[in-house]
């Protein structure tokens, strides 16, 4: 079986200069007892002020016990990291990671020894460059640093379930593929059985030493209660690999019922047509920056559901924890491939824009293979803001979009655009059309408003219909920039909740208008911070914190905005 | 009749951001715009700390507020603003009457015609923006954060018709007190405009500080009075002991006191004998600490109480002196008059790099704020004997053609002040010559030795040879003079700690740092003053990256300080200044010390 051991407890320094690993400092014989004791799961920018911005290297050390016993696999697993990392067991470098986004695993067992074992992990926040992910030549989020999710220390006997993936459709299909490995040293002969909704599934599997593989399993579940965000149903799949009727290792998976299609210009779910009203949501929470307590993440996603909505945009994979919340109290999460305002010229090639791409392709296959059985994850996007009709934008979107439309994994595809459309096939990888659209918000001609607004907003919308007439439009992002308690009369005052409640309302009324529109996600949920040497355009309020929020970072309402939305999404519904 | 000036502080605010400017069209300084659903606020206060979504704004904001007053053709309303946070421009009733583009200084309006029996409407309009380098600063980035909003106290005071617009005290070592009173007789609505009474100065506990004149002023005149005294028997002031005095200027008709000014003065001589700072004829060396205002979660709107802690525990740390960019809040000088600290106070020349061929002509909004700004510095703060240094700018191109017309007008007008204080220039480029810095009294160096590069690993070895070569230039070509390290520092986290100088943010590293930096500095027998960058850590002003530098956490904050921007100690830094100030003594010069 397995033994997990959550890695708490860890000491901490700065490295800027990456001093420390030829000083000795992933050395068991290095004394740290006057480092800083800290937390995982916290951000660095949250241990002093000036930390605030940091953007460089940190040091983590712990120690874990090892039985040492013959056999056994020794495995470093973060459910992600704020950075990229190296981790280092006894002093000797074992692995790392160059995706902040994603969950990976180290395995050390070579490393490891019966007691006590050092580890040191180098974790660096600094922003990779455009040719990384994600792309772009500046992140609007901040790139929070340190050790931001958890981390396990797990002992392992060789012969495992390895994953266990599912798919679970409204007609209560469900597909299991079950992942194993046998490292040890003889063949492996035993039974596979699953079990979940009444099904019982069972198969006889044969590993060789050494041996890697998967075994799909399947049924059909009679009477099963599908998964919506209005009933979030949720059934637990037992996966059991046995040897003689003894059990070598278990695994319980949640997982939940639904289908969602496209059907001409609607969004089916469970065989129902509903809209797409939701939020951008950034897993920023302040104080805690990405690192908030788990009870604050649920109370924060049950009150974007009493706001009417039903789904969570991001823009980039977040912790588990979001995904595991979002099945329980049902609401939707749209995903996206972290490749963002990316720029190219239109005679580059997507190949000057390595390691980009295979970082990319790697987060859609990693992004897949760690959250697939969340039936709350139902859109897959395959970028954000980018020059789409570039060629190196094409061609790197439609290969994503051919792998994600490989893994057949029951989402809906699309691209979140906000440059001009130009033609009726550029996006037609797109199971739907998202748009991002400001109108007119970005600008200084406030005074216009709400007159300016519509005809802007009939040309822009105008066009979409034009070239896409067949698939459902969503709004991914629009959206108003006001600061908490600041009111007004009307729509005086730029930065009022009045105006911002007056200014969606009326965004609202001219996106509703549109046949197509099937969805809108505001931008955005809560304020956030923006990183470091971000300046938006001609904003003075932009320097270091977007205040586009129905909430502020710290979760206090912007009542009057949060009325407005709240208003806007329960009036609408699809016709019965 | 008003005995003395009466006023009230106007405390209580309405709110609202003008990012667009869009109010002064559409009537917000008007007493008919309805403003009952903008946010209350109070002064003094930053607007930075209403909401973190104005943790960087700069631009407009809009604050509104009534006054009850009842006008009087004897009485005239006076609006002060002890300073404010950006330009500001000020409306009374809807009619614009007055501003200031200076936000570092103390500024007033005489706003009695614009009144009207009842309530009236006060509405300021604050622009917090970085207003560009043909302006003071002066350099294309400011570094500190330009903290916006009614960030100082304001006043609303009434005054008689015939006033006593100012007062100054010269009061030296030697006991000797010199006292200009301005006097004015402003056009009243009163028909009595010729003015006829005395005027009495005085200094209670304080023997032979006491005068009357006799005073007349025309319609619409002003006069200066001078008294000259010499006190008998009296305690001076130093920061060991800060005796201070009550001055008091009163303006009497007849029996009848119309006008009361009370300033606080203390006795003591600044200067410079050779290579000594002198204070009260004894031998001093500057021991302190750059400061800027900031202190969070405040910006720069502290409580005064935690300013007098903050101040007592540099003194605690073995400080006599603070260094700061730009004159500050007058609480500052008071408090620093009381406990006993002394003050370098500096023009907000900063960074200012003309281009080689350029005059001062070319350089004409920013001539011209330097210059009022020193006068007004002088106006609003000469009586304070804390306030022992002047300086003219910091980290200029300092040997340019339009560097040095500028600074050598900006010392020769301090000099004709007579002010009593040293004056100096902050220099961080290499010096060429022994002519180019001959304007200051004493030399102030700031240098930051390797730390800004990368190489810590050369350290300390490195360092030696780079101060060595430094300190020795400046031995070379200002041997006569007294040199002060105005700026030198390192940059560590609060609670980061390593072992000896591992780890570059460290407080250990920094520690190491600091005793090897001054051990070179105490090497030069010129040198009589230490003040290290900066007393506490703070926030930089958006926008604000060191180009080249690297550094990881400059983004945002400056972690220079011995204690964190929110004051908890940096304990291995303060412990190691501290002993390095306290052990730092004058040295003996065998027996030609006067008994």
């Amino acid at each position: 079986m397995r033994k997990m051991t959550e890695l708490k407890n860890w000491k901490f320094t700065l490295d800027q200069t990456q001093y420390g690993e030829s000083a000795g400092w992933a050395t068991p014989e290095y004394d740290d007892s006057r480092w800083v004791d800290k937390e995982s799961y916290t951000c660095w920018e949250t241990y002093e002020h000036a930390l605030r911005d940091y953007e460089a290297n940190g040091v983590f050390r712990t120690w874990a016990e090892a039985s040492g016993e013959a056999g056994k696999r020794y495995v470093l697993r973060f459910d992600g990291v704020g950075g990229t990392a190296k981790v280092f067991v006894n002093g000797v470098y074992a692995g790392g990671t160059y995706n902040r986004y994603l969950p990976f695993e180290v395995d050390v067992t070579e490393h490891i020894h019966a007691g006590q074992n050092l580890l040191a992990v180098w974790v660096d926040n600094s922003f990779q460059g455009e040719n990384h992910i994600p792309g772009g030549k500046k992140v609007e989020w901040v790139l929070y640093g340190g050790l931001t999710h958890r981390v396990y220390f797990e002992e392992r006997d060789p012969v495992r379930i390895a994953h266990v993936r599912t798919d679970a459709a409204a007609d209560g299909s469900l597909k299991v593929s079950v992942a194993l490995e046998n490292l040890s040293a003889e063949t492996f002969s035993g039974v596979v059985s699953a079990r979940a909704a009444g099904l019982e599934m069972e198969l006889p599997v044969t590993l060789k030493a050494g041996e890697a593989a998967s075994v799909f399993l399947g049924g059909k579940a009679e009477n099963v209660r599908l998964w919506s965000p209005e009933e979030p149903n949720l059934y637990d799949l037992e996966t059991t690999l046995s040897c003689g009727g003894k059990t070598v290792d278990s695994n319980t998976t949640r997982i939940g019922f639904r289908t969602i299609c496209v059907e001409g210009t609607k969004f089916l779910l469970n065989g129902k047509e509903i809209y797409l009203k939701g939020a951008n949501r950034y897993d920023e929470y302040a104080p805690y920056g990405i690192c908030p307590p788990e009870e604050l993440i649920r109370q924060d996603l049950l009150e974007m559901k009493k706001c009417g909505m039903n789904l969570v945009r991001t823009h980039y994979p977040q912790d588990d924890v979001h995904y595991r919340i979002a099945d329980e109290i049902g609401i939707m999460y749209m995903i996206e491939v972290p490749v963002n305002w990316l720029y190219p010229a239109s005679t580059d090639t997507l190949e000057q824009y390595d390691p980009l791409t295979q970082e990319a392709v790697d987060s859609l296959d990693r992004t897949f293979l760690n959250f697939c059985n969340h039936p709350c994850w139902t859109v897959w996007s395959m970028g954000n803001e980018c020059g789409h009709s570039t060629p190196a934008c094409q061609k790197l979107l439609r290969m994503l979009a051919q792998k994600a439309r490989a893994w057949a994994s029951g989402r809906l595809i699309t691209f979140a655009s906000c440059r001009d459309l130009l033609d009726e096939k550029e996006l037609d990888f797109c199971d739907f059309l998202s748009i991002n659209y400001y109108s007119g918000v970005l600008s200084e001609h406030v005074s216009q408003f709400p007159v300016q607004m519509t005809p802007v907003l009939e040309h822009k919308l105008g066009i979409a219909r034009k070239l896409y007439p067949n698939i459902p439009h969503v709004m991914t992002e629009f959206g108003y920039p006001c600061v908490y308690g600041m009111h007004g009369n009307g729509i005086e005052g730029r930065f009022t909740e009045e105006f911002g409640a007056t200014f969606l309302r009326a965004a609202c009324d001219e996106y509703r208008k549109d046949p197509n529109m099937k969805g809108l996600v505001i931008w955005s949920w809560a304020d956030y911070r923006h990183r470091r040497g971000f300046v938006g355009g001609g904003m003075h309020l932009s320097a270091t914190y977007g205040s586009w929020g129905l909430v502020t970072s710290d979760r206090l309402p912007k009542k009057t905005m949060v009325e407005a939305m709240t208003e806007v999404f329960t009036a609408w519904h699809p016709e019965e | 009749m008003i005995a003395a000036a009466e006023r009230r502080e106007l405390k209580y605010w309405k709110f609202n951001l003008d990012q667009t400017e869009y109010g002064l069209a559409h009537g917000w300084g008007t007493p008919e715009f309805d403003d009952s659903v903008w946010m209350d606020v109070e002064a003094y206060t930053s607007w930075e700390t209403y909401q973190e979504a104005l943790f960087d704004y700069e631009g407009c904001g809009w604050f509104r507020t009534w006054v009850d007053v009842k006008t009087s053709p004897d009485k005239h309303f006076v609006l002060k603003f002890d300073g404010v946070g950006g330009m500001a421009q000020v409306y009374v009733n809807g009619k614009y009457v007055g501003g200031t583009d200076n936000r570092y200084l103390p500024f007033s309006m005489d706003i009695t015609s614009r009144l009207w029996d009842g309530k009236n409407l006060i509405a300021v309009l604050v622009d917090n923006s970085f207003r560009g380098r043909e302006h003071l600063t002066g350099g294309k980035r400011i570094e500190w954060v330009l903290y916006g909003g009614l960030t100082h106290r304001i006043w609303l005071e009434e005054q008689p018709v015939t006033y006593i617009s100012h007062v100054r005290a010269d009061a030296k070592a030697d006991g000797s007190l010199k006292v200009t009173v301005d006097l004015e007789n402003r056009e009243g609505m009163s028909f009595k405009d010729d003015f006829s009474g005395s005027l009495y100065v005085g200094v209670p506990g304080l023997a032979g500080c006491q005068g009357v004149v006799a005073v007349h002023l025309g319609k619409r005149k002003t006069e200066q009075v001078v008294f000259t005294f010499q006190a008998e028997q009296v305690k001076l002031w130093s920061p060991e002991t800060p005796n201070l005095y009550d001055l008091q200027v009163v303006l009497n008709r007849g029996e009848e006191t119309l006008h009361t000014v009370t300033e606080r003065i203390g006795f003591r001589t600044v200067a410079v004998e050779g290579t000594k700072l002198m204070l009260n004829g004894k031998e001093i060396l500057f021991k302190g600490a750059n400061r800027y205002d900031e202190y969070a979660p405040y910006g720069i709107c502290p409580p005064e109480e935690l300013i007098r802690q903050d101040l007592l525990e540099m003194k605690k740390c073995g400080m006599n002196i603070i260094r700061i960019h730009y004159p500050q809040d007058d609480v500052h000088y008071r408090i620093a008059d009381e406990i006993g600290i002394m003050y370098m106070i500096e023009v907000p020349l900063n960074w200012w790099s003309p281009s080689a061929d350029q005059t001062i002509a070319d350089w004409f909004p920013l001539a011209a704020e330097a210059v009022d700004c020193l006068d007004r510095t002088f106006r609003s703060f000469c009586n304070h004997p804390s306030w022992t240094v002047w300086s003219v700018g910091n980290e200029c191109s300092h040997s340019r053609t339009a560097n040095q017309q500028m600074f050598r007008m900006l010392a020769d007008r301090m000099r004709a002040l007579d002010c009593g204080r040293l004056i100096s220039y902050a220099v961080s480029q290499p010096i060429l010559d022994e002519k180019e810095l001959d304007f200051c009294d004493f030399l102030a160096i700031n240098y930051y030795s390797g730390i800004l590069s990368n190489h810590e690993s050369e350290f300390p070895e490195q360092m030696t040879k780079v101060l060595e070569r430094k300190l020795g230039i400046a031995q070379q070509f200002y041997p006569n003079k007294p040199h002060v390290m105005t700026e030198f520092g390192y940059v560590c986290v609060g609670g980061i700690h390593g072992n000896v100088y591992e780890g570059r943010y460290a407080e250990d590293f920094g520690t190491t740092f600091l005793k090897a930096d001054c051990a070179e500095f105490l090497k030069d027998p010129n040198l009589k003053g230490m003040i290290i960058w900066c007393w506490a850590d703070y926030r930089h002003r958006r926008g604000f990256v060191p180009s080249k530098t690297n550094m990881g956490i400059q983004a945002t904050y400056g972690p220079w300080g011995l204690v964190t921007m929110d004051r908890k100690p940096k304990q291995m830094l303060l412990d190691t200044m501290r002993e390095i100030y306290q052990n730092w003594e004058i040295p003996e010069e065998g027996g030609c010390q006067d008994a």
